[in-house]
């Protein structure tokens, strides 16, 4: 009986999910036409605003294309612009200094009193962010407490200095536990955004009087992109100077990693899919996994293809461009070649299959069965390169310890 | 003595003659086989018919990769979608004649929802635990473990089910019992989804979406046999289901063991929804609207005449299903229980409307 009602239901969500949008795109329109003039890009070209916004550094955003930073007279301006795929609304966060105004800032912005001293986040990218910072101890809830990796996080939700805020075993986090919010009082409750309002919490976060800031570094492409949203969370503490510096070491790593290959002589091939019943999700040409992959000296086998996110193809599509290919990453949950197979034994058509050449992201899986690759992984990308780099021309890096990635076992038993 | 419910008995007088019954047999083993041939050569990697053919004869001279599609992807995948058509659809039309319901289907009695809740139990439950997809770590892996989940759900309610069946005197009853049994399975299921990661919802998700293209070599050695068993009780339970049509007490009258032939229709007709559902998913639509296009098409409400129609049809329409959720040519593949309903949802509205005028009599 259900599933002759699923496609009434769905189809009446989509509705819904239109008409939210819809409005949301209404209401949040006029923030985005302030007085440009009075802003800038650093703080150091108007001596004024050096000295009314406090530990201001330069946050020129180089890497990033989901946000952006400004000066203006007496405040920063925050905006994300690309807060879920197609998105149409741009979110503005006003920063100003606690106990003071911001007379020029838009009256309909979202006003944030800087340092935040009290924050809550939904989402596991900011987390390592937080003690990089060094502003870990203002964290005071968590969903999905058990997940989280970080080791000073995950030391304070021990303590339980920091409380769990997701209702539902932690989980999808649908449902936020509302009351918990209103003892903790956070300042700020770090969500992301998908832009379907089931999933979406920011509007009855904001509805609810909280203040929800969209994080959404993963809609950016480029490693580096995702790295640098450590500025972003850093405007809320004041501390962009340090941001700007940890995150120009990483990129200096970076590039000094990306240099190595970059002439190698022989590339790999390389494809990327995770395996669902006769289909593969494959993650497309300009997305954060094809880009890792150029960068780390190898050819990805959908290079040409213009997707930023993963897109289902029938596997007959993925033998077609990847049969010969030399390594296979991320292929799912699967912890050992043979476990592999047994999934579908067709896996043998592809030569990375055949010659062993398998590698996952999930070397550093909690207990809570979180992968850190989506944690730490995300604002170290130099790290993630070397492990890749590894992989691909492993006579460059032959003392390198991989620490996300792994080649999977023949069998479960080798593995351990 | 006029049949009760008309949407699923045909009167006499529009019986086909001999000749137009002939062509319609002729055109749907017709149609069959030229949805067998599409099906191998159209997909993601377009395929010339005279290709495919070399392929199956064996010749060498195709390169590898084309021969994989063709033998290790596409012909399991057609022979699946066809199997599979045609067990719901059976199942379907054994469902319509035994509760004498026209909307009837193979899942009425609670199978898929019992499939759901095992498999959502597996990627949700299990997977909560160890942040993996399935019962991996127990060694069974995977999409195998997705199969056993969801057949063990089906038994577990095939069990309840039958045990009622031999119970209980109405069929109405066993049509209520089962339906309620789809709604505890189905708020189980929220309740499991309330309390998973979003990865292991899209799995459960993806799963209910259904598809033919899972279905391997190894596994075909299960399902083909199973959908082969349940298709083969079905022929042998034309009988029976034709005193059915005409109510339980008209059944009765004439010599059927009522609770016995109820018991194994339940049976096979589960057997065959079961197997399904594990191994594809739940498939909507083809199991109710399969059989009315059969009663339409040969206008007879005879199963000896209508199994085997139902199975030719069945098998067409899955093909046909199939394809177009490959979307030839494209790289792009649709939900395959989205065509189903695309498909049957008209035709099953059509011939309410058409038939209105019967029923209003």
């Amino acid at each position: 009986m259900k599933d002759r009602s699923r496609p009434n239901r769905r189809s009446l969500a989509l509705f819904f999910a239109a008409l939210c949008t819809a409005g949301f795109v209404v209401l949040s329109i006029p923030a985005n036409e302030p007085d440009r003039g009075a802003c800038s890009a650093t703080p150091a070209d108007q001596a004024q605003t050096a000295a009314s916004v406090p530990h201001a550094g330069g946050a020129g955003i180089r890497h990033a294309k989901g946000f952006t930073l400004e000066y203006c007279n007496g405040y920063k301006k925050l905006q994300v612009l690309s807060p879920w795929r197609n998105a149409r609304t741009i979110f503005t966060y006003i920063l100003v200094p606690r106990g003071r105004e911001a007379p020029g800032a838009p009256s309909d912005a979202m006003v944030v009193e800087t340092p935040v001293r009290r924050m809550a986040a939904t989402t596991t990218g900011c987390i390592p962010f937080l003690p990089m910072l060094n502003v870990e101890k203002t964290l005071v809830g968590v969903s999905g407490c058990k997940r989280i990796n970080t080791p000073e996080i995950a030391e304070l939700i021990r303590q339980e200095q920091i409380a769990e805020i997701g209702v539902g075993n932690g989980g999808m986090s649908i449902t936020l536990n509302m009351e918990r919010l209103y003892v903790l009082q956070p300042e700020i409750v770090v969500v992301y955004g998908t832009g379907i309002p089931e999933y979406d919490l920011h509007p009855k976060l904001m509805e609810a009087g909280f203040k929800a800031v969209i994080f959404s570094s993963y809609m950016e492409t480029s490693p580096l992109g995702r790295a640098e949203w450590i500025k972003f969370i850093a405007a809320f503490f004041d501390k962009e100077a340090e941001a700007e510096r940890l995150f120009e070491e990483t990129a200096r790593r970076y590039a000094t990693e990306a240099a190595k290959v970059r002439n190698a002589a022989d590339r790999p091939t390389v494809f990327s899919a995770i395996p669902y019943r006769g289909l593969m999700y494959v993650p497309g040409g300009n997305s954060y996994v094809a880009r890792f992959v150029a960068d780390a000296g190898a050819d990805y086998v959908w290079s040409d293809d213009p997707t930023p996110g993963s897109m289902p193809l029938n596997m007959e599509n993925v033998i077609e461009r990847a049969r010969e290919a030399d390594c296979w990453l991320d292929p799912g949950a699967s912890r050992s070649l043979s476990e592999l197979e047994s999934l579908d034994e067709r896996f043998s058509v592809f030569k990375a299959f055949r010659t062993g050449r398998v590698y996952n992201n999930d070397a550093r899986t909690g207990p809570g069965g979180g992968n850190d690759y989506w944690e730490t992984g995300e604002v170290k990308p130099d790290l993630v390169l070397k492990d890749l780099i590894s992989i691909f021309h492993p006579d460059l890096l032959p003392s390198h310890e991989r620490i996300w990635y792994r080649q999977l076992p023949p069998n479960e038993d080798e593995g351990k | 003595m006029k049949p009760p419910d008309s949407l699923l008995a045909v009167e006499d007088g529009v019986r086909l003659l001999p000749h137009v019954r002939m062509a319609v047999w002729g055109g749907l083993a017709g149609a069959l086989a030229a949805a067998f041939i599409l099906e191998l050569s159209l997909g993601s990697v377009l395929m010339p018919v005279k290709t495919v053919a070399a392929i199956l004869l064996g010749n060498d001279d195709v390169p590898e990769g084309l021969r994989q599609i063709v033998l290790l992807f596409r012909l399991p995948r057609a022979l699946t979608a066809m199997l599979a058509g045609s067990a719901l659809s059976v199942s379907g039309l054994k469902m319509q004649t035994l509760f004498r319901n026209p909307l009837a289907d193979p899942f009425v009695l609670g199978i898929s929802a019992g499939a759901s809740l095992g498999v959502a139990l597996v990627v949700m439950a299990a997977g909560g635990l160890g942040g993996n997809l399935s019962l991996e770590k127990g060694g069974v892996a995977g999409s195998v473990s997705l199969i056993l989940a969801a057949t063990f759900g089906a038994v577990a309610v095939l069990i309840v089910i039958l045990g009622i069946a031999g119970k209980v005197e109405s069929n109405l009853t066993l049509l209520i019992i089962g339906l309620m049994f789809g709604y505890i399975s189905s708020s189980l299921v929220q309740v499991l989804m309330q309390f998973t990661y979003e990865h292991q919802m899209q799995s459960y998700i993806a799963w209910t979406f259904g598809s033919f293209g899972g279905v391997t070599w190894r596994q075909m050695s299960v399902f083909a046999p199973s959908a082969a068993a349940g298709l083969a009780l079905a022929w042998i339970l034309a009988k029976p289901l034709n005193a059915f049509l005409l109510g339980e007490g008209y059944a009765r009258s004439m010599g059927v063991n009522v609770q016995s032939a109820r018991f194994l229709i339940v049976l096979g007709s589960s057997l065959l929804a079961g197997t399904v559902t594990a191994y594809c998913g739940p498939i909507g639509f083809l199991g109710i609207a399969v059989p009315h296009l059969s009663r339409l098409m040969l206008r007879t409400s005879d199963h000896r005449v209508l199994v085997p129609a139902v199975i030719l049809m069945g098998a067409t329409l899955a093909l046909i299903a199939d394809l177009i959720s490959q979307v030839p040519g494209s790289r792009i593949a649709l939900p395959l229980n989205a065509v189903t309903a695309l498909i049957g949802a008209p035709v099953v509205v059509g011939m309410i409307l058409r038939r209105r005028h019967v029923m209003e009599s």
